[in-house]
């Protein structure tokens, strides 16, 4: 970076309270013209907080922001916008049922006289689709593409509206290695228009790929801003989390006990087809899959979500119809599934009741909530997990962080007293602190008698917390691995069925 | 003492109360002393609703006939169409404590209960137009009503179509079962009767009018097409309403002067349209409902005083065409009836 | 080049282009069916009946297909159609106003009004559309009443008759008038930045928001425009009627919303056609007219049209699961 010019954006000294708690405290940031700046920090350090007064989603109660050396003020996301601010949020906002090309200029449709210009919508779509090297058509509809796709077409929009700052927010969070990297490939062809960006991200591996400087904020507080070239990826996670961090050792895996999930051929075609595997008391297994190698469905299947064509799941030797997710809770099984906001939790309830959800037969007598001891179960499960949230077991699950959300879903099934616990993507948009939390808690319920299945396309993860890892391609699986055998690049050749 | 305990023990007492009331009360009705003749009574009304024009004026009439016995206290109510709600306000009357207890609700389901809730309280009911098991029936003769539309019309088609007719259209109400059932089957019955060459059962078309102009106007409409060389047709309606409908179809289709239609009511929209000039409806039934309300007083003061009361109280019908409106409504039309001239008025009277 | 290879290149399907084929078959056979089983069918009197019949519900439709692209609905159109036509009669009777035209002009300022209400209930104070128009629907209908004492009334007005029974050249006028509107409306639609903002806002109204689309004004706009055609359809109502009643345009939001649904609109908004609404519109019309013709009790009319409604979203459904399904089997 060349340190002598002007910076396009400098947030100086910004301070944020919430009903009188600091969440920022003289935060300062800048960022340059055509530079990638990684915004990291735990979940609570007010990453979002101060991307959100960018934006102007908040007010801040003090401090400056300059864009181009001019003192701004941003009141709502509109002013953001006339300022060429644009957020790409990890949930997108897009219009499934329009076009690419409509997506691009939504609320900016060019027109001729009172009409939408056609022609125009094609041509600019193009251009920018161009400028970025995508090639995606302008006519398809949103709802035909895949995730990354869709990202990209954010990220186009983004600059179709001319951002000069484009603010991303986890945006690897549901994408395959390969998908990653075209994504950083945009990201550079952005950069080469002058753009500057602002990441946010927990995988911290992917940064020194993408990022130029890292600003590390913790608990409200800038930390430390420095060129990537001065940090590597264990030295950022020590400054955000603030104590020494040691890496997970990778301890040889406990013996299995006698198989409580067995599937013997399980198949829908097109989907997984002759899935064969077992999973012992105690024992964490790990399948890894690239996007789309059928892993996903295969859990939903298990759960009872989706349906199979042929094969059997036997549950303590026993063989299990399986048609809906109630016969699965009856069988034993819990499911954290990966989109924990659209398909795991109730977000308008509150932390006890979506722990209680699956398991109000219990808790009620003569259909009246036994309150009392819904409140203690919750409190039991709040205390052993570490779920952090303020304002106790009645607050709505929406208030919390992704990493305590995922806790809630895990707390449901454990309350639940499930046998097999299977979980898609545990970790997805989960900050790095909450990430090993909930891997520790996963190793001391195996270790307390619990069946558990991780599916995952995030291989740092398999690698670290299972002890046995199979790898799936197109449906099928393609390799089995000991924990010590398990390496990286053999999981990835098996999982990309030898192309890679 | 403990709250709780009372509630149930105050119900317990009342209902021993209505039991031994109900006990005491019948056999002694029979003899010639009448426990439940007073001085002043309190008398309640549920009318069927308070939407419509009729229904409107036969409260108006009510309280008219109220006023001039002197000694009766109408309680009114909405039964809003609904059945459930005139459950709950015959319990409201009860719980008010009226003598007797005047119904005009459209829900043949509800008729038991109602009337059990009723007999509980030893409260007589007098049904309107619906009736109820036990209930005095109170309203249209719908059968004869129809008969005098039917036997209007079946002249009308005898004088200026040589008695032919091409198609008949039956513009009825089958989801309210027997009661327009009847006032159709009355008109039917004497058309045939009455006009020279009765029609044969395939030119009769049964068309549900579901009560609204638009109905009408859309059965009629969607009829037609089926018809399209009948020149002469009669129309036959539940109420004028659908007669209006049925008459907007066939000028809408251009065969205004290829209909003529009989009703029943004759509300003042009725009365407007067979006033027009040209007018395609000849005439509708009146019920009178402004008139309900000068018998159904008496009757009632009759029940509670013991005297003796037939178990159906018919209204007077007559056939309203533009020929004796004045007889009937001169005020209502003082262009087309003149000055209201006191024999008119002497008549009115004499036909109510 | 980027192409990213874990999807195959998305070929636009024109799932509407699939339903409105769809639709235009149900049709099809309908008319196929009609004319095999009644001679009197496919007749010039009776097409002309046809023809002059559809306005009421085609009108209020186009609303109808407005507000559910944006994701809501209105209950409130046939009570603001009765509401109109009573305020006609009730101005021009009661109050002696000169001319019918005028108190036409009131009653879909009135109609606008409601609209707009309903609008503001469900922008400014977020309440529910289903909820805002049901009270809405409640007061329309009340005022009706009250305003003309449950009074059915009379209007022979023969220039105001023009409006729902006169031809243009043999065609009839509520016709034209129908066609014109939804010939500006499929144009507001599909090729106005208005138009488009409206499918944005059903499909994703965050999305809608973030992208510095006014969607509150969107939608007040659109259900205004609904409470006026509401009262349009209203007021031809009352002409083709001759006549006036509170209790009219009784279940006209049934057999609008089904109409509009049968045309492929979506009820989770994003999703719709004028295209499809006007030959559900012709359907239902069809199907009501073809059964009458065939002398069948209005109570099997009832069964054959939920069957025929239930039909028809349920083979779109079926097939767009398919083509869906096929999608992601190509991922």
């Amino acid at each position: 970076m060349d340190n002598n010019r002007r910076p396009l954006l400098e947030m100086r000294d910004i301070s944020k309270r919430f009903f009188g708690v600091p969440v920022l405290d003289r935060v300062s940031l800048d960022l340059y013209a055509g530079e990638v700046l990684a915004l990291l920090g735990e979940n609570g350090a007010g990453k979002s907080t101060l991307i959100k007064i960018l934006n102007g989603d908040y007010q801040k109660d003090g401090g400056d922001i300059y864009l181009d050396g001019e003192l701004v003020t941003l009141r709502e996301p509109r002013d953001a916008e006339a300022h060429g601010i644009r957020m790409i949020y990890q949930e997108l906002h897009y219009a499934p049922d329009l076009s690419v090309a409509e997506n691009l200029l939504l609320g900016h449709l060019p027109r001729r006289g009172p009409f939408v210009d056609w022609k125009a919508v094609d041509d600019i779509a193009r251009k920018y689709l161009a400028l970025l090297k995508v090639n995606i058509p302008p006519r398809a509809l949103m709802r035909d593409l895949s995730v990354v796709e869709r990202e990209i077409v954010e990220i186009v929009k983004a600059l179709a509206i001319q951002a000069r700052i484009i603010v991303m927010d986890e945006p690897t969070a549901a994408l395959a290695p390969r998908e990653v990297d075209i994504l950083f490939e945009i990201i550079r062809n952005l950069q080469a228009q002058n753009v500057a960006i602002i990441y946010i991200s927990h995988r911290l591996d992917e940064i020194p790929r993408i990022a130029n400087r890292v600003t590390i904020l913790r608990d409200g507080k800038h930390i430390a801003t420095r060129p990537i070239e001065d940090l590597d990826t264990r030295e950022i996670a020590q400054l955000m989390v603030g104590r020494k961090m040691t890496e997970r050792s990778r301890k040889t895996a406990p013996a299995a006990g006698e198989p409580v999930l067995r599937l013997e051929r399980l198949t829908r075609p097109g989907d997984f087809e002759d899935i064969s595997l077992t999973v012992g008391r105690g024992e964490i297994v790990g399948i890894f899959g690239l996007l789309g190698a059928g892993h996903g469905r295969l859990t939903r299947a298990i759960f009872g979500a989706d349906t199979y064509q042929s094969g059997q799941i036997f549950i303590n030797g026993t063989p299990v119809t399986i048609r809906s997710p109630r016969d699965a809770r009856r069988a034993g099984i819990g499911f954290v599934p990966i989109d924990r906001k659209v398909q795991g939790l109730v977000l308008d309830m509150t932390v006890r009741e979506n722990v209680t959800l699956a398991n109000w037969g219990q808790l009620s007598r003569m259909g009246w909530f036994r309150r009392r001891l819904e409140r203690a179960n919750t409190q039991k499960w709040v205390d052993r997990l570490g779920i952090r949230m303020a304002g106790g077991v009645e607050t709505r699950t929406r208030y919390l962080s992704g990493g305590n959300q995922q806790k809630v879903v895990l707390a449901r099934w454990l309350e639940a007293g499930v046998k097999v616990l299977i979980l898609n993507e545990p970790t997805w948009g989960v900050d790095v602190g909450a990430r090993a939390d909930i891997y520790e808690q996963l190793e001391a319920l195996a270790a307390q008698g619990l069946a558990i299945l991780i599916v995952s396309s995030d291989i740092q993860e398999v690698l670290s917390v299972s002890h046995r890892i199979l790898t799936m391609h197109k449906g099928r699986i393609s390799a089995e691995f000991s924990r010590a055998d398990a390496s990286e690049e053999r999981l990835l050749q098996a999982a990309a069925g030898g192309e890679a | 003492m403990n709250k709780n305990l009372l509630k149930p023990a105050g119900v317990i007492v009342t209902l021993v109360a209505l039991v031994c009331s109900a006990f005491f009360a019948l056999p002694v009705s029979a003899q010639d002393d009448c426990p439940t003749a007073k001085d002043s009574y309190v008398i309640g009304f549920a009318n069927l609703t308070e939407d419509i024009a009729f229904t409107q004026l036969v409260r108006e009439g009510l309280i008219e006939a109220a006023e001039a016995a002197g000694n009766v206290e109408l309680v009114l109510a909405d039964n809003r169409l609904d059945g459930a709600t005139a459950l709950a306000n015959t319990e409201n009357f009860i719980t008010q404590g009226v003598d007797g207890i005047i119904h005009f609700q459209t829900d043949a389901a509800f008729g038991n209960v109602i009337m059990s809730r009723a007999r509980q309280a030893n409260i007589p009911v007098i049904a309107i137009d619906i009736p109820m098991p036990g209930a005095v029936f109170f309203g249209a003769d719908n059968y004869y009503a129809g008969e005098l539309a039917g036997q209007a019309l079946a002249e009308w088609v005898n004088e200026n179509w040589d008695g032919q007719v091409d198609a008949v259209l039956m513009l009825e109400l089958p989801q309210s079962g027997e009661i327009p059932a009847a006032r159709m089957q009355g008109m039917l019955d004497a058309f045939q009767a009455n006009v020279a060459n009765p029609v044969p059962e395939e030119l009769i078309f049964h068309l549900d009018s579901k009560n609204t102009q638009e109905e009408a106007f859309r059965v009629v409409s969607d009829t037609l097409p089926s018809i399209p060389d009948a020149t002469r047709i009669v129309a036959m309606t539940i109420n004028d309403g659908t007669g209006i409908g049925t008459i907007a179809a066939a000028e809408a289709a251009g065969r205004g002067d290829q209909i003529m239609v009989v009703g029943q009511n004759a509300d003042p929209s009725g009365q407007e349209e067979m006033l027009k000039e040209n007018s395609r409806y000849l005439g509708a039934t009146a019920y009178f409902p402004e008139n309900y309300g000068a018998k159904l007083i008496p009757t009632m003061i009759d029940i509670l005083e013991c005297r003796p009361v037939p178990p159906s109280v018919y209204v007077d019908h007559v056939f309203i065409s533009a020929d004796n409106i004045c007889d009937y409504y001169p005020e209502n039309w003082p262009e087309h009836c003149g000055e209201v001239t006191a024999e008119a008025q002497a008549t009115e009277e004499a036909g109510s | 080049m980027n192409r990213i290879e874990s999807a195959p290149l998305p070929v636009p399907r024109g799932r509407q282009a699939a339903t409105t084929i769809s639709l235009a078959a149900t049709f099809l056979i309908l008319v196929v069916f009609f004319a095999w089983r009644s001679p009197n069918f496919l007749t010039a009197i009776n097409l002309v009946n046809l023809a002059s019949t559809l306005a009421i519900v085609g009108i209020v439709a186009i609303g109808e297909t407005l507000v559910l692209i944006t994701g809501g609905v209105d209950i409130s159109v046939g009570a603001v159609a009765a509401l109109a036509g009573v305020v006609t009669s009730v101005l021009l009777l009661n109050y002696g106003w000169p001319s019918i035209w005028l108190c036409a002009l009131a009653a879909l300022i009135a109609g606008t009004i409601v609209g707009l209400t309903n609008g503001l209930l469900i922008t400014r104070f977020k309440i529910n559309p289903l909820i805002a128009t049901l009270g809405a629907y409640s007061i329309a209908r009340g005022l009706a009443f009250v305003l003309s004492g449950g009074q059915t009334n009379l209007l022979n007005d023969p220039g105001f008759q023009f409006l729902g029974r006169g031809a243009i050249a043999g065609i009839p006028f509520s016709l034209l008038l129908m066609l014109l509107l939804y010939a500006l409306f499929w144009v507001v639609l599909n090729h106005t930045p208005f138009g488009r903002n409206l499918y944005a806002i059903g499909s994703n109204r965050e999305a809608a928001r973030l992208s510095g689309i006014r969607v509150n004004r969107h939608l007040l706009v659109v259900y205004a425009v609904t409470g006026l055609l509401s009262a349009l359809g209203g007021l031809i109502n009352v002409s083709q009627l001759a006549s006036s009643a509170p209790r009219s345009a009784v279940g006209l939001e049934f057999t609008v919303i089904a109409a509009v649904v049968l045309g492929g609109t979506s009820l989770s908004g994003g999703k719709g056609s004028l295209v499809g609404t006007f030959i559900g519109v012709i359907i239902l019309r069809i199907l009501d007219n073809g059964l009458t013709l065939l002398n069948i009790s209005s109570f099997w009319q009832d069964v054959a049209r939920g069957t025929v409604l239930l039909l028809a979203v349920g083979f779109d459904q079926i097939r767009q699961r398919w083509s869906e399904r096929e999608a992601r089997r190509g991922q």
